[in-house]
């Protein structure tokens, strides 16, 4: 650990010193510095420019993806380079079909989202030896590619637990019931939330989890568990789950028992304008955002770096965690939401 | 004679087109030739569109994908063709690839106990539904509906207790990856499997007994239950093999993708039914293959990949799915529907046929035709107790033999041949018959073949298939229309097959066609190899070899004319008109005791009938636009029998004038000084006295000798 | 004859029919007695063993909770009587009012956007019935693929992504859902009214009596002189206005619409409540009365296992369980002859 530690300090150092050299190097010769620049920039050039973008979520059309598309396609193209999407709408078929081109294309970068651990594991294995650096979108895979770029899913839902906790745990004078409404049984997004989630929960004995059922992603069927959630524990203190647009069934609910004062509802998601309006209306309680359009410049961002690293796919492994903001009803301004992207 | 019009109408009618198109349509592959059409037009497509498409390495790539499809739109084709339909099968690919997850990567079960094991899953789920639609009569789509939702509810229920572990756990195996990702000679490993089990599908389908089951339940099941077949439990094993079939599919999947999501073989049941359709597998049951449901699949398969690595989205390719769903449905329905209309609309195709000057044959014209009575007075044998004796023959023993429309030989014994008996019973249509030199009756069936009956009266098959002509469209290789043979010295059977185009029961259609539609055929007995001799002859006849053995006689039907055939001696394979323009349609040919021939005339021709037969446009409207029995045929109210020399002469005229016992005289034959009469629709056999003929001539004995 | 005494003909046979059936009711008990009688065990059984089960409130937010399955399944259960399926339902749902909720968005009136939502619904509708209808094929395909390309088309053209919003200001429209009018949720009373209108429709009607001839004997329904070809057309529209008016129930409530529900099984539990209530698969039989007690029968079961917190996977075992026990009745109750079936008769 103090190694580490002494190894860490040195490198900064070693890092500064290099800086003040080269610092010390281009006020002294102004000339070199031009040089230096041209180079950086030819470097930079020949690394990035051209090189071909591909992104493959697991549908388009969601505010998710849309924004994510959003954001790789316009800093990608700002770089210089080729930027292509495939959208399998929902079908993992279409989807292996899709990387499977993609790696016989030779694509430079491939961005995916995974539809569950296991299903690309053995695709994007491929993809990587054979040359195509592949970043992983939010949700990951067994497989350890070149990067992956996202939320922490466990220390997100910990985080949401730990509120929860706050507002309906010991000393609070509530009754500490909690119903979570999952997404999809399998899905890795959910297993890790509902994870870290649980976990965090489990720290107050006063906490109880009185239903725990799977809505599918539907924001219907999360209404209609949790209307009779309800019915059931008129007292419930919060309710949770892993995807706000699927919350928004629930605050419904909620509201309709006319216990918006009571239950708090939690969502996780990105920061979209039907989410904001919820916040606003009191339907949603707090919203744990984070920002795909910036998750998708993060993307580009990495892909620059390898670029100009030269590593070779695989080689060096690293993880971009998306910045979470906290959003409710007083903290919910118009410049934290993102509009819904027109086709 | 002829007009120039009249060269160009011959020419002009001598092929046609609309035959070929008539034929080719009446073929059972016509139906696959549209799938087929579009499977090629979508590979073009991806060809084009796709820059390096069709490179094997691509191919190769690509199609490693498909071959899980594959095994699901088999199982799908295979219960579509019993009459049912199986829309589990997405969640029992699901089920079993999540089996076979868990056995290899769990409970590290080495591949070859995984694999029996998976596909026993597949076959007690598929005996679920069996069961339920086989023996409880469930109807197949709502039963395989709630399966598919009880199987996918189960697969969702299990997965999560086993998913984190299906994820970490893996084990070593070289069988494995060779099934996931393996190739041999470049080729998928999971495609080569595939191959394999489409041929033995293949090969159950349309080469074995319970496939001919699977097909008869699916085209009509009440006459299969007549026909004795245990429907329930067809049934049940299809279901049961739709589950094996889909679990392989999961196990590929597996070996391939090592993942099972919850999403995995969602809306499988969908693209395999659209598959099996597009591939010309009948929705109504009973018509289907292998070869159907594999170009089914490449189409969907090829059209899907190709639209996504051309980037085109969700909702177009779920609209164009849908249209070509609608599309080949609806052509499947509209195809069951009306093709046999169309067909008969345009298959049959008449020719132009000059026959020539009529030959008078009214009172007082003094020819050799000139009609007389003196058959009026006939004798009746089995009045109203035969039906059809198309043909008669006497044996040495006086007994005279008949075939008749049950497809009985009947046999009359007794001085008067009062005494009736069924001699055989063979079925089709007993047409010509000879005695070979055994005493065995050769008889020609209509519909069947040559067959044999020997004196003891125990039936034997002597042929049903000849050569195929390699450029008809039409298989014409199997008899379809045997009509009168004889036997030459050497003991090779010669005989005539009317026409290849048409059945027994449309024989007269052919008379409207006026064409070269039938051969002469040989049967060797000694090399026991029958082959076509003769072809494009104009509804060939009565056969007769002459009497010195070196030549044959036989009769053009249609186009009134009797042809000499020479099969030995100098002027072999010597073919020449021996008598033309008769005034009527040449029918059986036999031998007469003075060292002539008897010739029967079935049919008149009347001055009407020789001009629509120069007239194919007319025939073929006629055809087309006024129902049958309103067509123009010839006159069949009159009987005829002439006898002719053997070097083409007509030398004596028999007539029944209006037809009053004996009306449209298909055969006659001389025995000891009478003339026995047969006519294909009679209900009675004729026989006359013949004062001049020697009293003591029978047929067998101056074939073969006496005995 | 006239077409008016064809019409009573018509009628009476169909009346006569009915007459027959209750005559049967003496023998055997119909299937709606028995699904009605196993709603109210279930009733009871859940009365007493769960608390708060058999509270107002409660029942409130159960009949809500099968409220739009209701309108879908009342507007089937007319195909289903004609000797029909439609298939297209969800789809129809999801994206006519994923279309209207897109559309609010725009400057036009609600009313008008109402119309034109309902006007999509109508055209698939049409083109279902022409296709069963006209070109003959069998209404399993036929509606699973125009369901498809409805589906297709939405996602192509009319809408811009999976999900649609309602924006802010749409209390109109969202009272629809949320409201609460006579101490009733407005889908209840959506549901009730929906019911009550095609029940009138069914039993009161001439053409709706005329419905029942189509189902039960399409060649003599043709014989007696009911033009059968538009009357099938007739049938799928009622479904697809269903279909619309559920959407628009399901939006208003949840203020947005996920079109993903047509990957969903949704489709299998409306066919699950109409077969259930005893409308048979072989057309001509069962009513709207029946369709509600399925329906009520599986808002018990849904809620009281939800409030056991059973697992939605095992809830999804028990519906296939109970609707193949159905389907086993029905076939005991109305035997046909497989022999004479066609394939997409189900």
């Amino acid at each position: 650990m103090v190694k580490a530690t002494i190894k860490k300090i040195a490198s900064t150092l070693m890092i500064a010193g290099v800086a003040i050299t080269v610092a010390s190097t281009t006020m002294a010769a102004g000339k070199i510095s031009g040089k230096t620049e041209r180079m950086v920039r030819s470097d930079y050039v020949t690394a990035v420019e051209g090189k071909t973008v591909a992104y493959v979520p697991i549908s388009l059309g969601l505010p998710l993806s849309d924004y994510w598309m959003y954001g790789i396609q316009t800093s990608a193209e700002a770089a210089g380079m080729k930027f292509v999407v495939k959208d399998p709408a929902w079908k993992v078929d279409a989807m292996t079909q899709a990387i499977s081109a993609l790696i016989s294309d030779k694509v430079d970068y491939l961005v995916v989202q995974n539809p569950d651990v296991q299903v690309l594991a053995k695709l994007l294995k491929k993809a990587e030896e054979n040359g195509t650096h592949v970043i992983q979108l939010n949700m990951a895979s067994n497989y350890r590619s070149s990067g992956f770029v996202g939320v922490d899913w466990v220390s997100h839902g910990e985080e949401i637990g730990q509120d929860i906790v706050k507002e309906c745990g010991t000393g609070s004078g509530k009754s500490g019931k909690v119903a979570i409404v999952q997404g999809e049984l399998t899905a890795a997004a959910n297993v890790w939330f509902v994870a870290g989630l649980k976990k965090a929960l489990g720290e107050d004995s006063a906490i109880s989890i009185v239903n725990d059922q799977a809505a599918q992603w539907d924001a219907t069927k999360a209404h209609d568990i949790t209307a009779a959630v309800l019915q059931q524990n008129p007292d419930l203190c919060a309710t949770a789950g892993v995807w706000g647009i699927m919350m928004l069934g629930s605050g419904q609910a909620v509201k309709e028992a006319g216990l918006s004062d009571q239950v708090l509802v939690y969502g996780s998601g990105s920061n979209s304008r039907p989410v904001c309006d919820a916040l606003e209306s009191g339907v949603l309680h707090k919203h744990f955002s984070y920002d795909s359009i910036l998750q998708g410049r993060d993307v580009v961002n990495a892909i620059q770096a390898i670029a100009q690293t030269g590593l070779e796919p695989g080689e060096k492994p690293f993880a971009l965690y998306s910045p979470i903001m906290i959003q409710d009803s007083k903290t919910v301004k118009a410049t934290d939401c993102h509009d819904l992207i027109a086709k | 004679m002829s007009s120039i019009t009249e060269t160009i109408q011959k020419v002009r009618y001598k092929w046609s087109f609309q035959r070929a198109v008539a034929e080719l349509l009446a073929k059972r592959w016509m139906e696959s030739i549209i799938p087929f059409l579009m499977m090629c037009m979508v590979l073009i497509f991806c060809a084009v569109a796709i820059p390096g498409y069709l490179s094997f390495s691509n191919l190769s790539d690509t199609f490693s994908q498909f071959a899980e499809f594959g095994f699901v739109v088999l199982a799908m084709t295979l219960v579509l063709m019993v009459g049912g339909i199986d829309l589990s099968v997405g969640a029992m690919f699901a089920l079993a690839d999540f089996v076979a997850l868990v056995l290899f990567n769990v409970f590290e079960i080495p591949v070859w106990g995984v694999i029996p094991l998976v596909i026993l899953t597949g076959a007690l789920m598929g005996a679920i539904n069996g069961v339920l639609i086989g023996y409880l009569k469930l109807g197949a789509f709502l039963t395989t509906l709630v399966t598919l939702l009880l199987f996918r509810a189960t697969f969702d229920l299990i997965t999560p207790i086993y998913a984190v572990e299906i994820a970490t756990g893996y084990q070593e195996s070289e069988v494995w990856d060779f099934i996931g990702d393996g190739t041999l000679f470049g080729i998928p490993a999971n495609i080569i499997i595939l191959i394999i089990v489409a041929v033995i599908a293949h090969i159950l389908l349309s080469r074995s007994r319970p496939g001919w089951h699977v097909a008869a339940i699916g085209s009509n099941r009440k006459a299969a239950r007549h026909a004795g077949i245990r429907i329930d439990f067809t049934i049940f094993c299809t279901y049961v093999l739709s589950g094996i079939l889909s679990a392989t599919a999961g196990l590929v999947y597996a070996t391939r993708l090592n993942s099972s999501s919850s999403n995995t073989g969602d809306g499988l049941e969908v693209m395999a039914l659209t598959a099996a359709v597009l591939g010309g597998v009948s929705l109504a049951g009973g018509k289907g293959s292998v070869g159907r449901a594999l170009i089914g699949a490449t189409t969907i398969l090829v059209l899907i990949n190709g639209l996504v690595r051309l980037g085109v989205t969700g909702g177009p390719t779920l609209v164009m799915q849908g249209m070509i769903m609608l599309i080949a449905v609806g052509i499947d329905v509209k195809w069951l529907k009306n093709k046999n209309k169309a067909i008969s609309k345009i298959y049959v195709v008449p020719a132009f046929l000059d026959l020539g000057e009529r030959p008078d044959a009214r009172i007082n014209s003094h020819t050799v035709f000139e009609q007389n009575s003196k058959l009026n007075n006939a004798r009746a044998i089995g009045l109203g107790t035969i039906d059809g004796p198309e043909d008669v023959i006497l044996d040495r023993q006086n007994r005279l033999y008949a075939g008749t429309r049950e497809g009985w030989i009947v046999r009359f014994s007794g001085d008067n041949h009062e005494h009736q008996e069924v001699f055989a019973r063979i079925g089709g249509r007993p047409l010509g018959m000879a005695f070979d030199a055994e005493d065995n009756l050769i008889i020609c069936i209509g519909g069947m073949g040559v067959y044999g009956v020997h004196p003891d009266g125990e039936v034997y098959k002597i042929t049903d298939e000849t050569n195929r002509t390699p450029w008809k469209i039409n298989d014409d290789s199997r008899l379809r229309l045997a009509d009168d043979l004889d036997i030459a010295p050497d003991g090779k059977i010669y005989f005539s097959e009317a026409t290849i185009r048409y059945e027994m029961h449309s024989w007269a259609m052919d008379g409207l066609e006026g064409r070269g539609n039938g051969r002469l055929v040989c049967y060797d007995p000694a090399k026991k190899q029958t082959r076509t001799i003769l072809r494009d002859l104009v509804f060939p006849n009565g056969v007769c070899i002459a009497h010195d053995g070196q030549s044959l006689f036989f009769a053009q039907t249609w186009a009134c004319n009797i042809m000499q055939y020479w099969i030995a001696g100098p002027n072999k394979g010597k073919l020449e008109v021996a008598i033309e323009n008769l005034p009527g349609n040449p029918d059986n040919i036999n031998r007469a005791s003075d060292g002539n021939y008897w010739l029967a005339l079935t049919g008149m021709r009347t001055p009407a009938f020789d001009l629509a037969m120069k007239k194919p446009g007319f025939r073929t409207r006629m055809v087309k636009r006024v129902p049958p029995d309103e067509w123009i045929y010839s006159n069949i109210n009159n009987g005829c029998v002439i006898k002719f020399s053997g070097d083409g002469e007509v030398l004596e005229t028999y007539w029944d004038k209006g037809g009053e016992s004996h009306p449209a005289i298909t055969s006659m034959r001389e025995h000891r000084g009478k003339l026995y009469l047969g006519g294909l629709m009679n209900n009675r056999i004729g026989v006359i006295d013949l004062p001049d003929a020697d009293p003591n001539w029978t047929g067998p004995e101056n074939y073969w000798g006496p005995k | 004859m006239s077409r008016q005494d064809l019409a009573e003909t018509a009628e009476n046979a169909s009346l006569n029919q009915n007459s027959y059936a209750k005559k049967g009711w003496l023998k055997k008990p119909s299937q709606e007695l028995i699904v009605l009688a196993t709603a109210l065990v279930c009733f009871l059984f859940f009365a007493v063993t769960l608390t708060g089960f058999a509270s107002f409130g409660n029942l409130v937010t159960m009949l809500r909770s099968i409220a739009v399955l209701g309108i879908l399944s009342t507007g089937m259960a007319v195909v289903v009587i004609g000797r029909g399926l439609d298939l297209s339902q969800v789809s129809v749902m999801a994206i006519s009012s994923a279309w209207v909720l897109t559309l609010m968005s725009s400057d036009m009136s609600l009313v008008t956007i109402m119309f034109l939502g309902l006007g999509f619904a109508l055209v698939v509708g049409i083109l279902n019935g022409w296709i069963v209808a006209f070109i003959e094929i069998p209404p399993l395909f036929a509606t699973l693929a125009t369901g498809l390309v409805c589906f297709g088309v939405g996602r192509w053209v009319l809408l811009s992504g999976v999900h649609a919003y309602p924006p802010k200001e749409a209390a109109d429209f969202l009272f629809l859902g949320q409201g609460i009018v006579f101490g009733l949720p407005m889908p209840v009373l959506i549901f009730l009214v929906v019911a009550g209108v095609i029940h009138v429709f069914l039993r009161r009607t001439t053409i709706g009596r005329h419905i029942y001839g189509l189902g039960d004997n399409i060649l003599a329904a043709r014989l007696i002189g009911i033009s059968v070809r538009p009357l099938i057309i007739l049938t799928y529209m009622i479904s697809a206005a269903a279909a619309f008016i559920a959407g628009i129930t399901t939006a208003a409530t949840v203020a947005s619409m996920n079109t993903e529900i047509v990957n969903s099984t949704l489709i299998f539990d409306v066919l699950l409540v109409v077969v259930l209530g005893g409308v048979s698969l072989s057309g001509g039989r069962g009513g709207i009365v029946s369709v509600v007690v399925g329906a009520i029968l599986i808002g018990i079961l849904l809620n009281g296992m939800t409030i056991l917190n059973i697992n939605s996977d095992v809830q999804n075992i028990a519906k296939a369980v109970v609707l193949l026990a159905a389907i086993i009745v029905d076939r005991r109750l109305h035997p046909k002859d497989e022999e004479t079936d066609k394939q997409g008769d189900h």
